[in-house]
C-alpha cells in the first residue's frame, strides 16, 4: 500500500476488492487503476499488495478467476466475486459502515 | 474457510503446482505489459515505458514469493521441495544414508519387539482367544506370612467353588480346568510315548472361551459340570498334534490313542494359533473333558467330593456387570469357602476378584509382581540403551554430515535463507531418515516375530495398529533426539567463516559429536561383555570331548508316576523291581536310581581343619548331586581311594496338599560323601582328605556336615544338563533311594531305538506306573545347547552389532575432525611437519575418545557381569580376564576406526588446503 496520503486503513484493501470486483470484473492491473481513479488519486495501491490479497481471498473462495482476452488482445486474468464474496462484501460494508458512524460521531464531539 | 475449503486449497497447490506457478508469473508478465503500454501512450519509448512500468509494479521476485504466502499452502510446496533436496542429498551420500537407515532399522525394530511382546503379555488376550470385554479370568487368592511380610499368590478354586461362580447372575458363563502333564501314546508310531500338557475342562469351557474348533463337533455334553455322572472318553487336541500325528485336523477325528493307559477319542481339534489359556511356554496338547480326570489321574481321583483346589477359572460377564463389580461379587463368595488347599499350614484364604482375560493370566504374588516389574524394566532398560547407541550413532553422523556441509548451509544463509528454514530442511531429512528406518524396522519386525518369536512364545506378536503408532512415534522421537542438536548446530556458524571455510567453530560443533561418540563406546562394552560371556559359555560346552558325546547318547532318564505304587501296598517298590527287571536285560550296562538337579554352591571346612585349608576352601564352587551307589560303576568312574557310600535310608516326612509335596528329611547329622579327585586336590593339596569334613554351603548350626569317604576320578559328568566344568564335583548319598521316581539306564549302544521297548517293558512289568517322561540324555544336552547357541548366537550378533556402530561413529569424527582441519594441517605440513606426526596427531585424539568411553563403560560391565555371571553360572574367576579381553578388543578395534581416517591427514596437500583462504 502506498504511503501516499490518506494511508488505508487496515483491513480495508479486502473490502476495496471485493466492492470494486462486483461492480465490474476485472484484472490487477485495471483494479489497480480503478481505484486510483475513482480515489481520484488518493489511493495507490502497488502490486505487491494487490496481488497477495487478490490470491489470498481466492484462496478463500470469495473472488474467483477466469482467463480472458483482453482489449488488446492479451490473455488476462479477470477475477470476478462468489457468492460467498457477496456475503463476505455485506458483512464488511457493516462492519464499516458502523465504524464509520463511530468515529464520525467521536469526531463531531466539541 | 471451511476443512474441506482448506484441504482443497492445499491438494490444489500441490497437485496444480506448476500450473499455479506459471498462471501467476503470467499475469504479473501482463500487468507489466499494461503499465508499460499506458506510460507508451504518455510518449515514452518502449524501452524506457519497460523500464517505468518493472519500477512501478516493484520486485517481481519479492512480491512473488509474498502471494505464495497468501495462498495458505505455502507449508506444503516448501515440505515438498525440501523431500526433493533431501532425496538429492541422500543419493550424493548413499553410504553415509544406508548406515543411519539400517542402524535406525535395528534401534526401531528392536523397540517394536518390546513393545509388542509388553502387549502381548500385559494387553492382548491369549494367542488364539478373541478380543472380547467380556472374557474374564476368575483368580482364587491366598496368603501366607514368609519372614513377617505377607505374599499373595493364586489359590486353586474347588469345584463347590467354581460351582457357585458358574451359577452366579455376575456371570452368563464360567469354566474351569485342570491342567497335568499326562503320558501320551498316539499309538500311530508303534510303541511311541512322550509326555504332554493336558487340560481336563469342564465342557463347555470352549464355548465359554470364545475359542472355535478347526475341525470335529467338540465334546457331546457340553453343560457345564465339575465331575460329571460319567465319563466322557474324548479329546480335543491341538492343532499341531494333529497334523504332526495324523497328517491333518480332519483325518484326525475319530482317531483313538492312550492318556496314562486310558483309551480316548479325537472330537475336534482346535485352531492353529490356539495353545492354551492360560499361556505357557509349551503347548497344550489336549483338552480332555474333566469327567474323565478320575479314570485318567486315579490318585487323585478324590478331588470331586473334596473341597481342595483344583481348578482355574475362565468366565463370561453378565450385561451390566464390569471386572471390579463382578470382583466384589466373587471376593464375597470365595470367603465363604474354607479350601482345604488354602487353609494349609500357613496359606489363608484371601477371597478372590476378576480380571480381564491377558496373554499373561494370573500374577497375584509379589514377588510375581515384583519379577514382572523387573522384567519388564530390564527390557525397557535395554531397550534404552539399543536405542541410545542407535541415536548417538545416527546423530554422530548426522553431525558429521551437516558440518562437512557447512558451506553449502552457508551459501543458502547468504542468498537469505532463513536459519529456520535451514534447520527445517535438516529436519526434514532426519525425519525422512527416521520413517524408512521405521518402516524397515516394523518390515523386519515382521519377519522375525512370524519366524522365531511365536514359535517360542505362545504370545500374540502380531504387529497392531497401536504398534505401528508405537514404532512411528518411536521413528519420530528418534528423529527430534538425533535431528535437532545437529541441525542447530550446523547452522549456528558465523557466515564469512563457514563460506571461507577457515575452519573456526570447529571444537564446539564436533565436541557434540565426541560426547556421542564416548557414550557410544561406554555402552558398548556391557553389550560385548554379555557376548564374550556367552562365548566362553558355549566354548567349555564345545570342550567335552567325543566320548562324553558318545557316553551322553547311551544314557537315558526315565521319569516315572509312583504315586500309585506308594498309595497302594501291592505296588511298593515297583521302580526297584522295574529296576532290578531292567538291569538283567542284555542291552542294558546298568541302572541307578536318579536324582535331579545338581546346585552349585560354595563351601566351608569344619573348624577342625588347617588355616590353609579353609582359606583354600573359601574360593571354591562345588557342583553337588546326590547319586545312588550303584551310580558310579555303571558310569564306569574309578573309585581312586576310599569305600562309595550305600545310599541312605533316612526317615523323610512327606506332606501332601492339594498340588504341592514337601519332602523333608531331618538335618543336624554327619553324613557320608564321595568327591572327586580334583576337589581333593583343590581343598587338601597333598594331605589325604578321607575323613575330613566340610559343609555344603554354611556351616550352621542346622547344617549337613559331610565326611569324606571315597575319593572318585575326575569325570565330566555327561549325565546332566549344562555341566560346569569350573566347578568341583561332589557326590552325596542319595536319600531314600527307593522313594525315587526316575532311573537313569545305561545302554550298551545308541540309546534312542531303545526307548520304545524300554516303554512296552515298563508297561508290561509294573502297568500301574505310567512313564511321565523318557529320553536319553544327548538329546535333552543338545536342546539345551542348542538354546544356548540360540542366545548366545543373538548376543554376538547384538555385540558386533554394537561394536559396528560404535566404530562408524568413531570413524566418523575422526574423518570430520581431518575434513575441518585440513587447512591447520596444511600450515603444519608447510611448517615442515613430517606426515606421521599430523596422521599421530589425529589417531592420539580418536584414541583419547574411545579410552574415555572404555573408562565409563568397564565399570559397567563389571556390574553388569557379576549380576549376569551369577545367574548364567559364569564362574566369578574369569571375570577379570574377560573384561581385560573385551578391552583389548574394543582398543583395537577403535584404533582401526581412528587410523583410518587419520591416515587422510598425510594425504593433505598443503597448496590446495591453504587456497581456500
Amino acid at each position: 500500500m502506498s504511503p501516499k496520503s490518506p494511508s488505508l486503513l487496515q483491513g480495508t484493501l479486502d473490502l476495496i476488492v471485493l466492492q470494486l470486483l462486483k461492480a465490474e470484473p476485472t484484472n490487477g492491473y485495471d483494479l489497480a487503476q480503478r481505484i486510483e481513479t475513482i480515489s481520484h488519486d488518493a489511493l495507490s495501491i502497488n502490486a505487491g499488495s494487490l496481488y497477495p490479497a487478490l490470491y489470498r481471498l481466492e484462496a478463500r473462495d470469495l473472488i474467483r478467476a477466469n482467463w480472458e482476452e483482453s482489449k488488446t488482445g492479451r490473455q488476462v486474468k479477470v477475477y470476478s466475486v462468489t457468492a460467498a464474496g457477496r456475503k463476505e462484501l455485506l458483512a464488511q460494508r457493516d462492519e464499516w459502515a458502523k465504524f464509520a458512524g463511530a468515529l464520525s460521531a467521536i469526531l463531531k464531539t466539541t | 474457510m471451511s476443512v474441506i475449503g482448506q484441504a482443497r486449497t492445499w491438494l490444489r497447490s500441490v497437485v496444480l503446482r506448476r500450473r499455479i506457478e506459471r498462471e501467476m508469473h503470467e499475469e504479473m508478465a501482463a500487468h507489466i505489459e499494461q503499465a508499460a503500454q499506458r506510460y507508451e501512450a504518455r510518449g515514452m519509448n518502449t524501452r524506457e515505458a519497460q523500464e517505468a512500468a518493472r519500477r512501478e509494479f516493484g520486485n517481481v521476485a519479492v512480491i512473488q514469493e509474498q502471494s505464495r504466502d497468501s495462498r495458505g499452502a505455502r507449508w506444503i510446496e516448501q515440505t515438498a521441495s525440501d523431500l526433493r533436496y533431501a532425496v538429492r542429498y541422500f543419493a550424493r551420500t548413499p553410504l553415509t544414508t544406508l548406515t543411519i537407515v539400517l542402524t535406525l532399522t535395528l534401534g526401531v525394530g528392536v523397540n517394536s519387539a518390546a513393545y509388542s511382546l509388553w502387549q502381548g503379555v500385559n494387553s492382548r488376550p491369549p494367542r488364539g482367544v478373541p478380543d472380547d470385554s467380556r472374557l474374564v479370568a476368575i483368580r482364587g487368592k491366598q496368603s501366607s506370612v514368609v519372614n513377617g511380610s505377607v505374599s499373595t499368590s493364586q489359590r486353586p478354586l474347588s469345584a463347590r467353588e467354581l460351582t457357585a461362580y458358574h451359577n452366579n447372575d455376575a456371570f452368563s458363563d464360567a469354566a474351569g480346568w485342570i491342567a497335568r502333564e499326562v503320558t501320551l501314546d498316539s499309538a500311530s508310531e508303534s510303541g511311541s510315548i512322550q509326555t504332554a500338557l493336558a487340560t481336563f475342562v469342564t465342557p463347555n469351557f470352549f464355548t465359554t472361551v470364545g475359542v472355535p474348533l478347526a475341525a470335529g463337533a467338540g465334546f457331546i455334553d457340553r453343560r457345564f459340570s465339575t465331575s460329571g455322572t460319567a465319563a466322557e472318553m474324548s479329546a480335543v487336541i491341538s492343532n499341531a498334534f494333529a497334523n504332526r500325528t495324523y497328517g491333518s485336523p480332519q483325518n484326525a477325528i475319530g482317531k483313538r490313542f492312550k492318556v496314562n493307559e486310558q483309551l480316548l477319542t479325537v472330537v475336534g481339534v482346535t485352531s492353529p494359533e490356539f495353545s492354551g489359556v492360560p499361556s505357557r511356554n509349551y503347548d497344550t496338547m489336549l483338552w480332555i473333558p474333566v469327567s474323565a480326570f478320575r479314570l485318567i489321574e486315579p490318585r487323585e481321583a478324590s478331588y470331586a467330593t473334596s473341597d481342595s483346589g483344583y481348578f482355574y477359572a475362565a468366565a463370561r460377564l453378565a450385561e451390566g456387570f464390569a471386572p471390579q463389580r463382578a470382583t466384589v461379587v466373587v471376593d464375597r463368595i470365595a470367603r465363604q469357602f474354607n479350601s482345604r488347599y488354602a487353609t494349609w499350614d500357613d496359606y489363608k484364604n484371601d477371597g478372590a476378584d476378576v480380571v480381564r482375560m491377558r496373554g499373561q493370566y494370573g500374577t497375584l504374588s509379589r514377588s510375581q509382581q515384583a519379577e514382572n516389574l523387573y522384567g519388564t524394566l530390564a527390557l525397557g532398560a535395554l531397550d534404552l540403551v539399543i536405542l541410545l547407541v542407535c541415536t548417538t550413532t545416527v546423530s554422530s553422523l548426522l553431525v558429521g554430515a551437516a558440518v562437512s556441509r557447512r558451506h553449502e548451509i552457508g551459501v543458502r544463509l547468504a542468498l537469505g535463507a532463513s536459519r529456520a528454514r535451514i534447520v527445517r530442511q535438516l529436519m526434514t531429512e532426519s525425519v525422512l531418515l527416521a520413517l524408512i528406518g521405521g518402516a524397515g524396522g516394523l518390515a523386519v519386525f515382521v519377519v522375525v516375530s512370524r519366524t522365531f518369536a511365536e514359535r517360542y512364545l505362545d504370545l500374540d506378536l502380531s504387529p497392531s495398529w497401536s504398534t505401528i503408532a508405537f514404532t512411528s512415534a518411536i521413528a519420530m522421537l528418534t528423529a527430534c533426539m538425533f535431528g535437532v542438536s545437529p541441525a542447530l548446530h550446523a547452522t549456528r556458524a558465523g557466515l564469512s567463516s563457514t563460506l571461507k571455510e577457515s575452519g573456526s567453530n570447529v571444537t564446539s560443533r564436533s565436541r557434540l559429536q565426541r560426547l556421542f561418540v564416548t557414550a557410544q563406546i561406554a555402552l558398548a562394552q556391557p553389550l560385548l561383555v554379555c557376548l564374550g560371556m556367552f562365548s566362553i559359555l558355549i566354548l567349555n560346552e564345545f570342550s567335552r570331548n567325543q566320548t562324553d558325546r558318545e557316553l551322553e547318547d547311551q544314557l537315558i532318564v526315565a521319569n516315572f508316576n509312583t504315586w500309585v505304587s506308594r498309595e497302594n501296598a501291592d505296588g511298593a517298590n515297583s521302580l526297584g523291581q522295574i529296576k532290578s527287571r531292567l538291569a538283567a536285560l542284555p542291552e542294558v550296562v546298568g541302572v541307578a536310581f536318579n536324582s535331579q538337579g545338581t546346585r552349585t554352591t560354595p563351601i566351608e571346612l569344619t573348624s577342625d581343619a588347617h588355616p590353609s585349608e579353609i582359606a583354600r576352601a573359601q574360593g571354591v564352587e562345588i557342583q553337588s548331586r546326590s547319586v545312588a551307589a550303584d551310580y558310579f560303576e555303571m558310569m564306569g568312574v574309578s573309585v581312586v581311594t576310599g569305600k562309595i557310600p550305600a545310599d541312605l535310608n533316612v526317615p523323610v516326612q512327606i506332606r501332601r496338599s492339594g498340588l504341592v509335596t514337601v519332602m523333608s528329611p531331618p538335618r543336624s547329622e554327619r553324613r557320608p560323601i564321595t568327591v572327586s579327585t580334583s576337589f581333593a586336590r583343590a581343598v587338601f593339596a597333598e594331605q589325604n582328605p578321607l575323613g575330613r569334613t566340610f559343609c555344603i554351603n554354611r556351616c550352621r548350626s542346622e547344617a549337613t556336615t559331610y565326611e569324606i569317604v571315597a575319593i572318585v576320578a575326575d569325570h565330566s559328568g555327561s549325565d546332566r544338563e549344562a555341566p560346569d566344568h569350573a566347578a568341583l564335583q561332589v557326590y552325596p548319598p542319595m536319600l531314600n533311594a527307593a522313594m525315587s521316581s526316575s532311573l537313569l539306564i545305561r545302554t550298551r549302544g545308541d540309546a534312542a531305538p531303545f526307548i520304545p521297548r524300554l516303554a512296552r517293558f515298563t508297561r508290561a512289568v509294573a502297568p500301574r506306573i505310567p512313564i511321565v517322561s523318557i529320553s536319553t540324555v544327548g538329546e535333552t544336552n543338545r536342546a539345551g545347547r542348542q538354546k544356548t547357541q540360540t542366545i548366545a548366537g543373538a548376543a554376538t550378533g547384538g555385540g558386533v552389532i554394537t561394536l559396528l556402530l560404535g566404530c562408524v561413529g568413531l570413524y566418523a569424527v575422526v574423518a570430520l575432525a581431518v575434513g575441518q582441519r585440513r587447512r591447520e594441517v596444511g600450515i603444519r605440513i608447510a611448517m615442515g611437519a613430517m606426515p606421521a606426526q599430523v596422521v599421530m596427531l589425529f589417531f592420539k585424539s580418536g584414541l583419547r575418545l574411545s579410552l574415555t568411553g572404555m573408562a565409563i563403560g568397564l565399570p559397567l560391565s563389571a556390574v553388569l557381569l557379576r549380576v549376569l555371571g551369577t545367574q548364567a553360572g559364569f564362574p566369578a574367576t574369569n571375570t577379570p580376564v574377560l573384561i581385560a579381553s573385551i578391552g583389548v578388543i574394543v582398543t583395537a578395534v577403535a584404533a582401526i576406526a581412528t587410523w583410518l581416517p587419520a591416515r587422510r591427514a598425510a594425504g593433505v596437500d598443503p597448496l590446495v588446503a591453504l587456497r581456500a583462504e
